[in-house]
């Protein structure tokens, strides 16, 4: 029932959306009927607009309007009869004003006011007895007090009405303003707030100018929380915002990744990989679950988005193209690309980063790793305005490649040649004596240009967006198309050869094996019903076709390298032949209606769908088969993989605001939110199937065939999966303003379906607490040049995360068993439990106290910082406990609540202006972060043990890298060999961390020559990170494993390595790279003009990832190959490293 | 015009007004809205109560027990392990099974491989159990004999375990409803006793089926030699007919290991002094094949056409297997004669000969001929001649089945022969003929190890707190 309810009231809501925005267009017709609605016009917006000067004395009202119709070549209608009965003669002096500015300027007081028809004339029409007697109107210009220009988009209040958004020209008008004393206020992003005194007449215009003042701090920014936007110096959490708009036009931004990346204290992303279309892994504020995903989740206009970029059970919109032949572990898949990524960043205006549940509680289970607040850009009221933007990259491998040894021999019994390595156990392919090395050689291909897999890859783009709209009905429309080609490429040598054997030239997918397109397109319409309603609709559309052929089996890998040692000789292409794609479309619809029926109550519905088709594919011609993927079997390949992705969301809310005398406001919130996700997939494929004839080589005298009686058959595997999760709840909050002291407290109920009523009878509960209090604002507060600003906080809250319905109940698996001879000769179908549920699972709870401090120095807040403490402790952790095979079952884990985790941090924002003059400005802005994450507590009885190489112990961060340290080593038989047993190891040791313990983040921007030229940089440091370095991920050999003439050193790290269980190499890692250069040059508005009759134009060079410090000796220290797989950081065997890129991009205004 | 925008108006405010009262509804009933449809990996509860459900539990048993049997995708199965650690294959490299062909079994870069087997025979058991209980439950009125069944291949899982695994190998419960029970190891004995209780229970349920009362008979009579109770055990089996053979049939996902994995393995006459001549006894079915650098002993007997016919040269990947049949009831009864002291072990054993020709049901390979089999044997005169005799006829007959370790580990453990004359040892012999494929050799300068039992998977130990590991790694 509930679900039809919810399907019928989205619809009501949507449909509503669409009805407003069919009668907005039937408005544009103007019927000349006089007694039509009296409130403002909603047309011909642009004719108001139109400058006018009149300079007139004492007048009648018909001759100036007369004048101004004459002035303008404006066809103007008036009443004749009502017009001769206002006698009074005018005096009005106005230079270059809005001809509506004007006409209100003339006809105040008269009752009348002037509405634009269709066919571009003007009619001066009376308005209602009861707007020409109970209120006014105030309009005004806003702009930016340094520049002189117009700030479009701020937010202009009357008292606590509903806001209105400045126009494109920084002007606003609100109408039906009751006669009498008002506080205006303006506030807009990156601006202090402005306030001041208008005084209403009945029936008459009041103009304002406001000139703001630029502001580093973003106190007084609009921040948006679960329950409404609230400007940020009432939230008692930091939240970190990112400015989209101006970070796209100015840097090298291809994704949301790259936005997200570095801008945000206690957000850390990692690249799991360096080729396109890959994904990466976002972390805020440390990891706090070991069995479910560590992901935030994302919320983009109100509604819930599938964006998480690792795989968990009940997140399943992402997951790697698994479609590969074999289970060969040297060849892993590529990792399928970040659903994230599907956003177009040049339709987004702020991000706002929730970091914790102290800030994120009222969202509620599944918030516990922070939320990812997105607002796209929406149209503005005004002359429609049109931008295109463009650029043109490339990209290039940085630097060398480390090199690999190789030591070649025979072996004494038969004289076959074989890869030798040093006598040290286990290492190589022969061993103990086993193996006469004649030669060592060293050499890595990607050093040798004939040899290189990597080449130059490209990235371009094109976008355009248009924006306007009338006061009532905004409009933002945008376009991009992106194509990209990693550097993936196949040797000159490589494809000179398959030229040669194949009679045919090689395809472009093993040419270029990893390539993207991406077409996004984006609506964004608000309606504005009434002062009291206004109505937006978001609609996003997106389609990205992601070639991922060669990355998962990249040169990198062992196979390239290990070829030249190994008498398989794969080479690239042999895995490049596989043509492996995942295209998608997306589409995202987001709604929300505003309703103030009474100034004291607000009402807000929001609701929406984001629906995700994934297609995948991996082929494999028959022609083009090897062995590539097994010694004993060679076949053509077809998989194909559908996945559908629903997700729904619909959120209620009510607010009542109260402010019974002038010290006090409370607010009261009282809402709902819900959100479903429906995941389908289907999957076909051949891979036990086509039957070829080995070569006669293998056998003599006969060829053996697999399956002669069945020549041409193909056996096909179908699966299908589908997964559903929802989660609802609600909550109320209680905001309270006392003297200044701004405090909110309340809670959320919850219930998910994974400990939905038929599990769990005692939904989760989670409470919240938050402070606020801007001391400088107190009039206690000392006057002073120094401290210009000074605001403590303190949050507290509680939020969950929930496991899958597969960690609740029993997990079944259904298939056939198809029995191919007599007597048993039939399929029958097979039913069997494949993983145990564990039906007393809670969620896990994760509180957090968050407390800190926002300061500025001199005068309009040059010098600002935030200081921020948290403490984020995870209760009931869920630890997927591996089981004793005694259990029989196949998947041996199941779930239990048994841990507790720990996160603390300090996250400090630093940011100045060392610069500000007219000519010149200079920003330096440092983000640090410092995160210790430890398991506190895990239960007895179940040891829990991470994947590979790490653990999870008490007193030790999750996922932690453990060892066996090398204590001693010595040549002690002096052959200049050390062995294994020359050397001695020290007890299991915990070596490190994966993710790092700190980050700091430098940013400058400087200005020049009053905003014409920008210049901006950001290295970004990583501190105390642990990777683990797989022997063969750079090369198939380190010297120490080979060469007799290495240090003792070199060879103890490899058999310290190789006796490893996953034959690792462990090491802290730090860098500092150059993440981003650019230089921006803004055309004057003239020269553009002239130049390209353009009203702005700007180009931008924009480098990142230029340069890296680092003492890390492998391919690239921060990619984390284990991506979507598990939270271990590591540059797996088949990582690239993230390329260099250089990009042009051009931005112009039209 | 001001008609639409007045409804426009009503209808947003209502859509509003519906959100808000959602949001109430919400709040006073929200557990109802994430009653969500569950995963595909989900079988509704009241789903598997059904009779087609437990139905699909008994199939699902059945296609699991031929994976530790034999048809995983690599040798790791009962015969495939058995027959490396013994003399009846020997590796082809040593990164394949080497650990294992070498007795080095529980070091810590061959544990893997027996830690797959010991996992797929818990699965196999676990699978027959709980398809068991779901047929009494929710099906009690198919017939008995489909318990039966379940009956015995559990009983055959639990017989492997005590036939190839160290003393000390838990059995824990895990029903198809209510909590798993952790338990501590059991012996070889109990794992015997274990074992033989499960037949008793197969026999019972399964009367109405002969197939599955001779594989119950079959599996009880194994057991019982197991613990030595010969007398028992040749009367478990006196009523199965010397024809019976109970069929492992192969599914499609999983194709006989012996057949399709060619390139992993090989023969090898005598391995490490101790082992048997294979290559002269058609029974084993051995074949010579020649390559690049020699020559090479290549055991054929699963490479048998669908048709029936034998073709040494022609991979049928379904070949089914025996689990049980009368020529094993056949030899226990003559390995019981002879315990005893009797007179009739050398009788059976020439009978068989004269029997299992041809395409005789007992045979175990087609077309078996004479030529190499004369039906007369000769009694050698001692107690140890006899065995090593029987033994040896025992071997050939059932070569390549599964038996082997456990034949070895009761000529130790019950004829308290002395471990070094029965396992291959001293240095490993790299094959002649090179591998099929580039991978790695056997080196020659290779030592067999001592190892003589499979170890169980160290997860078994970390994971299992009532488990504290084998409490005897001697035969």
């Amino acid at each position: 029932m509930n679900r039809i309810a919810i399907t019928a009231a989205w619809f009501l809501v949507a449909g509503s959306v669409a009805l407003v925005h069919a009668a907005a267009a039937q408005g544009t017709v103007a019927t000349g009927d006089t007694e039509r609605d009296t409130r403002r016009p909603r047309v011909g917006e642009s004719l108001l607009l139109r400058p006018v000067s009149i300079n007139v004395k004492d007048v009648t009202l018909q001759t100036v309007l007369d004048l101004m119709a004459e002035k303008t070549q404006i066809r103007l209608q008036y009443p004749l009869d009502q017009i001769r009965q206002f006698t009074a003669r005018i005096t009005i002096h106005l230079t270059n004003t809005p001809l509506g500015v004007a006409f209100e300027r003339v006809l105040a007081g008269t009752g009348l006011h002037v509405e634009p028809l269709r066919d571009g004339s003007l009619l001066v029409v009376r308005s209602t007895s009861e707007t020409a007697q109970a209120s006014g109107i105030v309009t005004g210009i806003v702009m930016d007090a340094a520049t002189k220009r117009p700030v479009p988009n701020a937010s202009v209040v009357i008292d606590s009405g509903r806001p209105v958004r400045t126009r494109e020209a920084g002007g606003f008008t609100i109408a039906d303003v009751p006669a009498g004393l008002h506080k205006l206020t303006v506030r807009a992003l990156g601006y202090r707030a402005y306030s001041i005194t208008v005084t209403v007449r009945d029936g008459a215009t009041e103009t304002v100018s406001v000139a703001l003042i630029p502001s580093a701090t973003t106190l007084t920014d609009v921040v948006t929380t679960a329950t409404g936007d609230r400007r940020r110096f009432e939230v008692g959490n930091a939240v970190g915002t990112i400015k989209a708009d101006s970070v796209v036009k100015t840097t090298l931004i291809r994704n949301m990744s790259d936005l997200l990346q570095a801008r945000v204290p206690g957000v850390i992303v990692s690249n799991t990989d360096g080729s396109v279309g890959s994904p990466s892994k976002i972390r805020i504020r440390g990891v706090n679950s070991i069995g479910l995903n560590n992901d935030p989740i994302i919320i983009l206009d109100g509604v819930r988005l599938a964006a998480q970029t690792t795989t968990s059970s009940n997140q399943t919109n992402v997951g790697s193209v698994n479609m590969l032949p074999g289970n060969n572990s040297n060849y892993p898949p590529p990792l399928a690309p970040s659903r994230l990524d599907d956003i177009d960043p040049n339709t987004i205006e702020s991000i706002d980063v929730l970091r914790g549940p102290s800030a994120s509680s009222l969202y509620g289970t599944d918030a516990a790793n922070g939320v990812i607040v997105i607002k796209t850009k929406k149209g503005r009221s005004g002359a429609w305005r049109t931008s295109i933007s463009g650029d043109n990259g490339w990209s290039t491998i940085p630097g060398k490649m480390p090199e690999s040894w190789y030591g070649f021999g025979t072996t004494p019994s038969n004289s076959f040649s074989a890869s030798c390595t040093l006598a040290m156990g286990g290492g190589g392919s022969v061993v103990g004596g086993g193996c006469t090395m004649d030669s060592v050689v060293h050499y890595n291909p990607q050093n040798i240009p004939d040899l290189r897999t990597f080449g130059t890859g490209t990235a371009k783009s094109l976008a355009g967006s248009v924006s306007g709209g009338s006061d009532d009905l905004q409009q933002f429309l945008s376009f991009r198309t992106a194509s990209n080609v990693g550097i993936d490429k196949i040797s000159n040598l490589e494809k000179r050869l398959i030229t040669r054997l194949w009679n045919e030239p090689a395809p472009s997918w093993v040419v270029r094996p990893n390539t993207e397109q991406d077409i996004d397109g984006s609506s964004q319409t608000t309606v504005g019903m009434s002062a009291k309603a206004d109505v937006s609709l978001t609609a996003t559309g997106t389609y990205r076709n992601v070639l991922n052929g060669g990355s998962g089996i990249n040169p990198g890998a062992g196979g390239y390298l290990a070829g030249l040692a190994d008498s398989l000789l794969h080479m690239p292409s042999e895995f490049q032949r596989i043509k492996v794609t995942t295209a998608s479309k997306r589409g995202m619809l987001a709604s929300n209606a505003n309703y103030t029926p009474w100034r004291w109550l607000l009402l807000n519905g929001t609701g929406g769908g984001d629906f995700t088709l994934r297609n995948d594919q991996a082929d494999l011609r028959l022609q083009d088969c090897n062995q590539a993927f097994g010694p004993n079997f060679c076949q053509s390949l077809h998989n194909t993989r559908r996945d559908e992705l629903f997700l729904t969301t619909l959120n209620g809310r009510a607010q009542l605001s109260f402010s019974p005398r002038s010290w006090i406001n409370l607010q009261t919130s009282l809402g709902e939110q819900y959100s479903h996700t429906n995941f389908y997939s289907l999957g076909a494929g051949n891979n036990s199937g086509t039957n070829l004839a080995f070569g006669s080589n293998l056998l003599t005298p006969t060829p053996v065939l697999i399956d002669p009686s069945c020549s041409g058959c193909q056996f096909y595997d179908v699966t299908e999966s589908r997964d559903e999760a929802a989660t609802a709840g609600w909550y109320l909050e209680q905001s309270v303003g006392v003297f200044g002291l701004y405090t909110s407290f309340g809670f959320r109920k919850d219930v998910s379906s994974a400990f939905g009523s038929t599990v769990n009878k005692t939904p989760p509960s989670y409470p919240k607490l938050n402070l606020s209090y801007p001391l400088s604002a107190q009039s206690f507060f000392p006057k002073q040049p120094w401290i210009s600003s000074l605001r403590l906080r303190l949050a507290y809250g509680q939020s969950g995360n929930q496991a899958s319905q597969t960690g609740v109940l029993n997990n079944y698996y259904q298939s056939q068993a198809t029995y191919p001879q007599a007597p048993q000769l039939g399929t029958v179908n097979t039913n069997w439990i494949i993983q145990l549920g564990n039906p007393q699972l809670k969620p896990e709870r994760t509180s957090e106290w968050e407390g800190g401090f926002d300061i500025s120095f001199l005068e309009s807040e040059r010098l600002h910082a935030e200081v921020t403490l948290y403490r984020k402790y995870s209760r009931d952790a869920i630890v997927s406990v591996t089981l004793p095979p005694s259990y029989g079952v196949q998947t041996l884990s199941e779930s239990y609540n048994l841990g507790n985790v720990e996160n603390r941090g300090l996250e400090l924002l630093l940011d100045g202006r060392i610069l500000d003059t007219r000519m010149i400005s200079w920003q330096l802005t440092a983000n640090i972060t410092h995160n210790t994450n430890k398991l506190v507590h895990i239960a007895s009885g179940f040891p829990a043990t991470g994947p590979l190489q790490t653990m999870f112990r008490e007193g030790y961060p999750l996922y932690g890298y453990w060892g066996y340290p090398v204590e001693s080593y010595a040549d002690l038989n002096g052959d200049g060999i050390l062995a294994r047993s020359e050397m001695s190891f020290g007890p299991l040791t915990y070596m490190g961390a994966p993710y790092p313990k700190g980050e700091v983040t430098y940013s400058s921007n400087l200005s020049l020559f009053g905003g014409d030229v920008n210049l901006n940089a950001s290295l970004d440091q990583i501190i105390g990170q642990t990777t683990a370095l797989q022997v063969g991920s750079f090369t198939y050999y380190p010297r120490g494993a080979v060469d007799p003439t290495s240090s003792l050193a070199e060879q103890a790290g490899y058999i310290q390595a190789y006796s490893n269980p996953t034959q690792a190499y462990i090491g802290a890692v730090s860098s500092v790279r150059l993440n981003e250069l650019s230089v921006t040059y803004n055309v004057p508005a003239h020269m553009a003009r002239a130049l390209l009759h353009v009203q702005s134009l700007g180009l931008t060079l924009a480098g990142r990832n230029l340069a890296l410090w680092s003492n890390y000796v492998g391919k690239d220290p921060n990619i984390d190959t284990s991506g979507q797989l598990g939270e271990a950081t590591r540059d797996g065997s088949n990582g690239i490293p993230q390329p260099r890129n250089w990009t042009l991009r051009f931005n112009l205004g039209l | 015009m001001k008609h639409a925008w007045s409804h426009s108006f009503r209808v947003a405010t209502a859509a509003v007004y519906g959100s808000s009262l959602l949001a109430l509804g919400t709040a006073c009933s929200p557990t109802s809205l994430v009653d969500v449809q569950a995963s595909s990996t989900i079988v509704d509860p009241s789903q598997v109560k059904t009779e087609a459900s437990a139905l699909s539990f008994y199939n699902a048993a059945l296609s699991f027990f031929p994976r530790p049997l034999i048809s995983d995708g690599t040798v790791t199965t009962v015969v495939g392990m058995s027959a490396m650690s013994t003399d009846e294959l020997a590796a082809t490299n040593r990164s394949n099974y080497g650990g294992v062909d070498t007795r080095t079994i529980s070091t810590p870069d061959n544990i893997s491989y027996v830690s797959q087997l010991y996992t797929l025979l818990h699965l196999a058991r676990i699978q027959a159990q709980q398809a068991r209980q779901s047929l009494q439950l929710y099906a009690p009125n198919t017939p008995k004999t489909l318990q039966g069944r379940l009956f015995a291949i559990e009983g055959y899982t639990v017989l492997y375990f005590a036939e190839l695994f160290c003393s000390g190998i838990p059995l824990t419960a895990v029903p198809v409803t209510g909590t798993p029970t952790p338990t501590p190891g059991l012996s070889t004995q109990e794992l015997f006793a274990r074992a033989a209780a499960l037949f008793d229970s197969a026999l019972v349920t399964g009367a109405d089926s002969a197939s599955v009362l001779n594989l119950a008979r079959v599996g009880k009579g194994r057991a019982l030699l197991g613990l030595g109770q010969f007398t028992e055990a040749a009367a478990a089996v006196h009523d199965v007919p010397t024809m019976y053979v109970y069929w492992q049939q192969m599914t499609t996902d999983l194709r006989n290991a012996m057949a399709y994995q060619i390139g992993n393995y090989r023969a090898e006459d005598a391995e490490g002094g101790t082992g048997m001549i294979w290559s002269a006894d058609p029974r084993s079915a051995i074949v010579v094949l020649t390559g690049r650098a020699g020559s090479m002993l290549w055991p054929s007997k699963y490479f048998v056409t669908p048709s029936g016919t034998f073709d040494p040269l022609t991979i049928e990947e379904y070949t089914p297997v025996r689990v049980a049949d009368g020529l094993e009831a056949r030899l226990i009864e003559a390995e019981a004669d002879l315990a005893n002291h009797g007179s009739t072990w050398l009788a059976t054993l020439s009978t068989l000969r004269a029997t299992c020709l041809g395409n005789a049901a007992c045979a175990p390979v087609p077309n078996l001929t004479a030529a190499n089999l004369p039906d007369t044997l000769t009694d050698p005169g001692t107690d140890s001649a006899r065995l090593d005799l029987l033994m040896h006829e025992r071997a050939l007959w059932l070569y390549l089945t599964g038996h082997r370790e456990g034949d070895f580990r009761r000529l130790a453990r019950i004829y308290q022969r002395d471990p070094h004359t029965l396992w291959p040892s001293g240095r490993v012999h790299a094959p002649a003929f090179p591998p099929l494929y580039s991978q790695p050799l056997q080196s020659n300068d290779t030592f067999y190890g001592n190892d003589v039992v499979f170890v169980p998977s160290p997860s078994e130990k970390q994971n299992n707190p009532l488990y504290t590991g084998c409490n005897n790694l001697s035969p």
